[in-house]
């Protein structure tokens, strides 16, 4: 193999080894994203029963209903408020009228929740809702 | 008192990592303060400064702004030593203490360099240390003072309140900070010496042995998360937990490189920039762990003005360094690489690979970072993500990591290799239908994971038997080839711990009387009591599972739910029962009328997950040691 090929080669190689790479970013990307919404904000758009969203706020006071391991309680951002469903078990320090984000779908204006995060300091608020109480 | 000291201690290690830095020309002069003894005296002010802040904390000295902040009078003794640096202004302590720590070890163990070299290397380390320090006295100074002194202190959040936290942070800033020698050693070559084989087998061990502390800390950490936080997961793909798996990648990439420099003589300019981007992936840990600007349970409380300074010392450390790199590069002469199939060959490969996979790793950190900043559109990247790049990229990996061991330097046969692979095949194979008739009732793509962990596994182990003539010549075997195989046999247990553990555990969630039992595969717990406990700064509640299989009783499980006043805050301390290859695991939560809440697992292999880091980690220590400490 005279250089010249040899070169082409091994910059053709790399070249392809790094499209590879950039394409499973790409569309693991595409697939994975969550959008960050307050109750106000989620109410505005209109997604997709399957497009799976996170929604962040204060849980209202005495709105928490207990049935087994099935729980309901309401997010609100003092603008809007917005019940959602959980089954499984609530993060140590899940409290009414703390800071608390969930991931799960929006469905018929209810929001049914996969997860609920934990948070891990008792003055914590997740920062995206904070910035967004400030600005209102 | 305790303020001066701390302080005057700081300031005296501040001094003297400038002056040692400034003598960096300095090397040929007889100087009272000899770079051996400079160094040692900063190792011993900021020891001084440390076991400072750590007798303050032990006391209650709360006229310390640090310790009234994250301490109190009813924390157990173990607490208030590990507290030191659970926070920020006590981690940084550690942090530079390390820093420090290593430029001692050099200086004092390491007979193999010459003196100008270390000279010049420990100058370099000086720097760091310089500006770290610089860091801690104008933005984390731990001995700031209050008056007037309070009563008592504000507590440690009490999920740090655990014997982890003894353990996780220093294994792991051992690693972290470790790489910063590695770095010293890289620019001081660019002022004395060349970049050669030898110079390949100075920094082999020290990239050794921050790798596995790397290695140790991380999987620590991970551990302690999987009793302490009542998931039962092991990984969460949490901002901060990539800050430190970025680095462990990053080394692990130049762990391999300095193989082919040593040997072959090549990819000089590669393992350079190696050593600088590990380097730059723990500063840029460190800043993503303590600017406040991701979310995550590591976060510190956020100050932006230290979020700017980190910053600006990553970005000094990097673009200097690679600036440096770009302009030196031309005159670095490296050795042709002859044929793809060939041990330098596989070892690229793997470079590639670990490479890639922290740029995806990197790219899902910090995209939503980006995007918040130049649209305000606010987004996660989630778990799905980073298993779905980590396995696609990771699977060819471990299919060539097998018999990388086995082939030739230079040039081999591929079609000899292959034929040689073939027992290796029939063996994971059978490994596999072994457990797919076991059957954990799982997906189809756990199988690919069994497979590839027994492929790696047989392959190491095959070319061990090779080697050491199926076991006749273990006397005169080298400890660094007996290094490199525990390490990779404990990688291929460790691949099949994380595939029972992701993608075979059965969970329950429960809610259970006294009386009640729960069946989980085999087993039976038996909900029998339920008691009020009262530990020294919380109180809670136990509850009491009697496990049994096939009616035989096996043992007693006491999850617990802790409430600690000082801070009112709720803590889940699970129970495990773990027999080497699955654990059973209880968390206890909320109570419901008479009766209780509990989330029940059973994960195949789990254990294996910390069984293979171990391997993993005490692998890289005999390499370590052997490169280290062995007679010429």
């Amino acid at each position: 193999m005279t250089s010249k090929k040899k070169r082409f080669y091994i910059i053709f190689s790399a070249f392809s080894f790094f499209c590879f790479i950039v394409g499973i970013i790409l569309i693991a990307l595409q697939d994975n994203i969550i959008f960050f919404y307050t109750p106000a904000e989620l109410l505005q758009k209109n997604l997709k029963e399957t497009e799976k969203i996170r929604l962040g706020g204060l849980v209202e006071e005495n709105s928490v209903i207990r049935n087994d391991i099935k729980i309901s309680f309401i997010v609100t951002d003092l603008k809007k408020s917005i019940e959602v469903n959980y089954k499984g078990i609530l993060p140590d320090l899940f409290r009414e009228g703390q800071g608390v984000i969930v991931n799960g779908y929006l469905k018929n204006n209810i929001f049914e929740a996969t997860e609920v995060l934990a948070k891990h300091d008792e003055n914590y608020m997740p920062p995206e809702i904070k910035k967004k109480l400030e600005n209102q | 008192m305790v303020a001066i000291i701390g302080n005057i201690s700081l300031i005296f290690a501040t001094l003297l990592s400038l002056y040692q830095f400034l003598n960096i020309r300095d090397i040929s002069k007889v100087r009272i303060l000899n770079p051996d003894r400079s160094i040692f005296l900063q190792f011993f002010f900021v020891l001084t400064a440390f076991f400072t802040l750590m007798f303050a904390y032990v006391v209650s000295d709360f006229s310390i702004l640090n310790v009234y902040q994250n301490s109190h009078t009813a924390k157990p003794l173990l607490y208030k030593i590990t507290g030191v640096w659970g926070n920020h202004e006590g981690s940084m302590l550690l942090w530079v203490l390390v820093l420090v720590f290593f430029g001692f070890l050099i200086s004092k163990f390491d007979k193999r360099l010459d003196l100008p070299y270390k000279t010049l290397t420990l100058s370099f380390q000086s720097l760091i240390t310089f500006i770290f320090l610089l860091f801690i006295l104008l933005t984390s100074n731990p001995f700031i003072v209050i008056s007037p002194v309070p009563l008592n202190g504000q507590g440690l959040n009490p999920l740090l309140q655990d014997p982890g936290l003894a353990f996780h942070p220093p294994n792991l800033y051992i690693g972290y900070v470790g790489l910063s020698i590695v770095f010293s050693f890289t620019i001081a070559r660019f002022y004395k010496g060349s970049f050669d084989a030898s110079w390949a087998k100075l920094i082999k061990p020290w990239v050794l042995l921050s790798w596995s502390f790397l290695t140790l800390g991380i999987s620590l950490g991970s551990w302690w998360a999987y009793y302490e936080l009542g998931w039962g997961g092991f990984w969460f793909w949490d901002p901060v937990e990539n800050a430190s798996l970025m680095p462990w990648l990053c080394a692990t990439a130049l762990l391999h490189s300095t193989l082919v420099l040593e040997k072959r003589n090549t990819l000089k300019k590669w393992t350079i920039f190696l050593a600088f981007l590990s380097f730059s992936f723990s500063l840029i840990g460190t800043f993503l762990v303590r600017s406040g600007i991701v979310t995550s349970v590591h976060s510190f409380a956020s100050d932006p003005t230290r979020g700017v300074f980190i910053l600006m010392i990553c970005a000094f450390f990097i673009f200097s360094s690679f600036i440096l790199l770009a302009k030196k590069a031309g005159s670095i002469k490296e050795e042709k690489l002859i044929s793809p199939i060939s041990k330098e060959g596989a070892i690229i490969f793997n470079n590639l690979l670990m490479v890639s996979l922290l740029l995806t790793i990197f790219i899902g950190t910090i995209y939503p970072i980006f995007l918040e900043i130049f649209t305000s559109e606010q987004i996660s990247v989630g778990p799905p993500y980073f298993n779905l790049t980590t396995s696609l990229i990771m699977g060819p990996a471990i299919l060539v990591m097998s018999f990388a061991p086995m082939i030739k330097w230079k040039k081999d046969d591929l079609f000899g290799l292959l034929s040689r692979l073939k027992t290796i095949f029939f063996l994971s194979l059978l490994v596999t239908f072994i457990f797919f008739y076991i059957n954990f009732q799982g997906p189809i793509i756990a199988l690919v994971g069994i497979f590839l962990a027994a492929w790696l596994f047989f392959g190491t182990l095959f070319n061990f038997f090779e080697r050491t003539n199926y076991l006749k010549k273990l006397k005169n075997l080298n400890k660094t080839y007996l290094g490199m195989t525990v390490a990779h046999l404990g990688f291929a247990i460790f691949i099949a711990g994380i595939t029972g553990s992701t993608l075979w555990k059965i969970e329950k969630i429960k809610t259970l009387k006294v009386g009640e039992k729960v069946l989980l595969n085999n087993y039976s717990l038996n909900f029998d009591e339920i008691k009020k406990i009262r530990g020294k700064n919380y109180i809670g509640h136990e509850a009491e599972f009697n496990l049994y299989k096939k009616n035989k009783f096996i043992k007693t499980l006491k999850p617990q739910k802790r409430f600690y006043p000082v801070q009112e805050f709720f803590t889940t301390e699970a129970a495990i029962y773990s027999r080497g290859i699955s654990d059973i695991y209880i968390a206890m939560s909320e109570p419901i009328d008479d009766s209780w809440i509990f989330r029940f697992h059973y994960s195949p292999l789990t254990p294996w997950i910390w069984i293979g880091s171990i391997m993993a980690f005490v692998g890289g220590i005999l390499s370590f040691s052997h490169r280290m400490f062995k007679k010429k």
